[in-house]
């Protein structure tokens, strides 16, 4: 119960008011309108970002889109693309007319070959990977399939004329827009012929007479028979005639499955945004926290569903890394003694003088506390991911990806300042260790190293969508990040 | 104005938390619910601007025994009869720690458990530092006293 003490000064201060000065409201309307203009310049700063990136994506993929129209090609991940079925799939009794096959349904225009590339498989060459090695596009497979395993007999009067195989069949493509249904164009090394449906694909050979020395170095490296050419193979430089000798390069082909596996590790940079009301407590975190170099490591699991997308899942570890460093300055209250002197005029006794000691507190008394500890926020993610392929040379691959990470575990070791600028340890509040969910964004250059295995230079970044904090209304924490990862991707 | 004034050691600094508090105010108007008093609520957030603003010298609290001897011999007639200001002088010249104790307690009514919760200290602190100030305050009223001799 309070006593009579209290009841004074409750009394005294209840109606109590003094007359603030004049441009106190001026300035708390100026400090207001600051405020607002600051928030307006964000969100403008935020529409200009947002309207830049789509603007980008759109113009990405409109480039990709006309790229796969006007050259009737597709260049993907893998060397040569095969579509899994074909619209009108034809009986395969014969390589050479299997092949016809593959080239008449190939002719049915540029709409038959969007439709099929829809549904791909890939395959690969192993050996020597050639820059100008052309893949082979919207084909179909089962047309392919059976002439790899049915190479033609050399019983049909021609010889081993299907040597090179492979390479025949990854350089057949559409000539110009396809607007010929029963003519197409066949390509083997620097030869092209036009045919038709008639064509006996048998008697159309890559000839030793018309390789050029660059083109025998960028066969598929199929070991050829050392029984030279008669005369009269070497002189014939009639297409329809020509042979060569070199058995089907099946084994040289490579069936990679739609899977592949990936890991990654980083060093980056990692900070956190604090919200809060106080605008000073902000700064105070600031002024007490820097960033320190931070790591991540990903292993990750790849399913290829298309040539140019896939999806991506598996573990993320983050740890997050900062220096917290803080100095305050403790008054202590401790108590003094103080001399005062006294005049006091009397009207009668005239001027006294007298001195006389007091014991006072004393808050002038300072001591510095200086605390300094590595704070490290480590995190156990599963990421969500998808990829796409922006642009391919070559053996080199542009991608960017997007989804989020699901974090399954969280620990927060070290001190902060709270808002009552004391120091506690992040093991005394309340935190997140499940569900902190974080956007995820990357841009890697991947470059392919053999047909299975490639090495990427993944920068990523993360956003912490939700405060680690758990339940604190006086300020939110979100991490982001940004690491320069290295991987080796591995199909399998 | 008064209630900041209660809580720093200078107008200026009453004004700038007053200003502070206000920004609060505005930018907060819409989750006032309207269950209790507008001035009350008003009234918190200057004391609760005023204790943040005051952290910034930090201070040390530091547990000791309980004084349940502070007002014997003190003469409450002196409180009665000196004016506001000469009273808010007095309390602007107490340490951070006793000040913001003193206010809450005997002036803004709050329990000791619950300066405990808003000062992160605990109530056993609160109610040490409260027996403390008034000793301080007496003391610094004494000199008064004496002044007015």
């Amino acid at each position: 119960m309070k006593n009579k003490i209290e009841n004074i000064f409750k009394e005294k201060f209840d109606r109590f008011e003094t007359t603030p000065s004049a441009g106190l409201f001026d300035a708390i309307q100026a400090k207001r309108a600051k405020k607002k203009r600051a928030i307006w310049l964000w969100a403008g700063a935020a529409l200009l970002v947002c309207v830049g990136s789509l603007a980008t994506i759109s113009l990405s993929h409109t480039k990709q889109d006309l790229a796969v129209e006007s050259q009737n090609t597709t260049s993907i991940y893998d060397r040569v693309d095969i579509p899994q079925e074909s619209k009108q799939p034809k009986e395969v009794d014969n390589s050479d007319k299997s092949m016809m096959s593959a080239v008449e349904n190939e002719n049915d225009g540029t709409s038959a070959i969007k439709k099929s590339s829809q549904k791909r498989q890939n395959l690969d060459v192993e050996g020597p990977q050639e820059s100008n090695y052309t893949p082979l596009a919207n084909r179909n497979l089962k047309s392919i399939k059976g002439v790899i395993e049915q190479p033609p007999k050399s019983d049909q009067g021609q010889g081993n004329k299907s040597n090179d195989w492979a390479s025949l069949f990854a350089n057949i493509t559409a000539n110009g827009k396809l607007n010929d249904k029963d003519k197409a164009t066949l390509y083997l090394g620097n030869k092209q012929k036009t045919v038709d449906k008639d064509f006996d694909i048998s008697t159309f050979q890559n000839g030793s007479d018309e390789k050029t020395e660059k083109q025998k170095n960028l066969s598929l490296d199929v070991p050829q028979k050392s029984e030279p050419n008669t005369s009269d193979e070497q002189n014939n430089t009639d297409p329809n005639t020509e042979g060569a000798n070199s058995p089907l390069p099946t084994s040289k082909l490579v069936a990679l499955s739609k899977w592949r596996i990936q890991a990654s590790a980083g060093l980056g940079y990692a900070s956190r945004v604090i919200q809060a009301s106080d605008a000073d407590y902000i700064s105070a975190r600031n002024g007490t926290e820097s960033p320190q170099l931070s790591n991540q490591i990903n292993l990750i699991g790849i399913y290829q569903f298309s040539p140019k997308w896939n999806v991506q899942t598996g573990l993320n570890f983050t740890q997050r890394k900062e220096m917290m460093s803080h100095s305050e300055t403790v008054y202590t209250i401790e108590m003094k003694e103080v001399s005062y002197q006294e005049v006091v005029i009397h009207p009668v006794l005239g001027t006294i003088e007298r001195t006389y000691t007091e014991t006072i507190p004393d808050t002038t008394a300072v001591v510095t506390n200086a605390t300094s500890t590595i704070n490290t926020f480590t995190s156990y993610n599963v990421p969500l991911v998808a990829e796409r392929l922006l642009v391919n040379k070559n053996d080199w691959n542009l991608l960017a990806k997007a989804g989020v990470l699901v974090s399954i575990n969280n620990v927060q070791n070290g001190q902060l300042l709270k808002p009552n600028n004391t120091l506690t340890n992040y093991a005394n509040l309340p935190s997140r260790s499940l569900g902190v969910n974080n956007l995820l964004f990357g841009l890697g250059a991947q470059y392919r190293i053999t047909p299975r295995v490639s090495i990427l230079a993944y920068p990523q970044g993360y956003v912490q969508l939700n405060s680690a904090l758990r339940d604190n209304t006086e300020f939110s924490q979100k991490d982001w990040g940004i690491f320069t990862n290295i991987a080796l991707r591995i199909g399998l | 104005m008064g209630v900041s004034m209660r809580y720093c050691n200078s107008k200026m600094e009453a004004e700038d938390v007053l200003q502070d508090a206000f920004i609060k105010v505005f930018n907060k108007i819409k989750t006032f619910k309207n269950q209790g008093s507008f001035e009350g609520w008003i009234r918190k957030i200057v004391v609760f601007t005023a204790l943040k603003s005051n952290d910034k010298r930090i201070r040390k609290f530091e547990p000791g025994s309980l004084d349940t001897t502070p007002e014997q011999g003190f003469d409450s007639s002196i409180i009665s009869n000196m004016e506001a200001n000469s009273l808010l002088t007095v309390i602007q010249e107490l340490p951070e720690g006793y000040k913001a104790v003193f206010n809450l307690y005997a002036i803004e009514g709050y329990s000791h458990k619950e300066i405990g919760e808003m000062l992160e200290i605990t109530d056993v602190t609160s109610r040490t530092q409260y027996s403390r100030a008034k000793q301080s305050l007496m003391k610094l009223l004494a000199k008064y006293g004496i002044q007015r001799i």
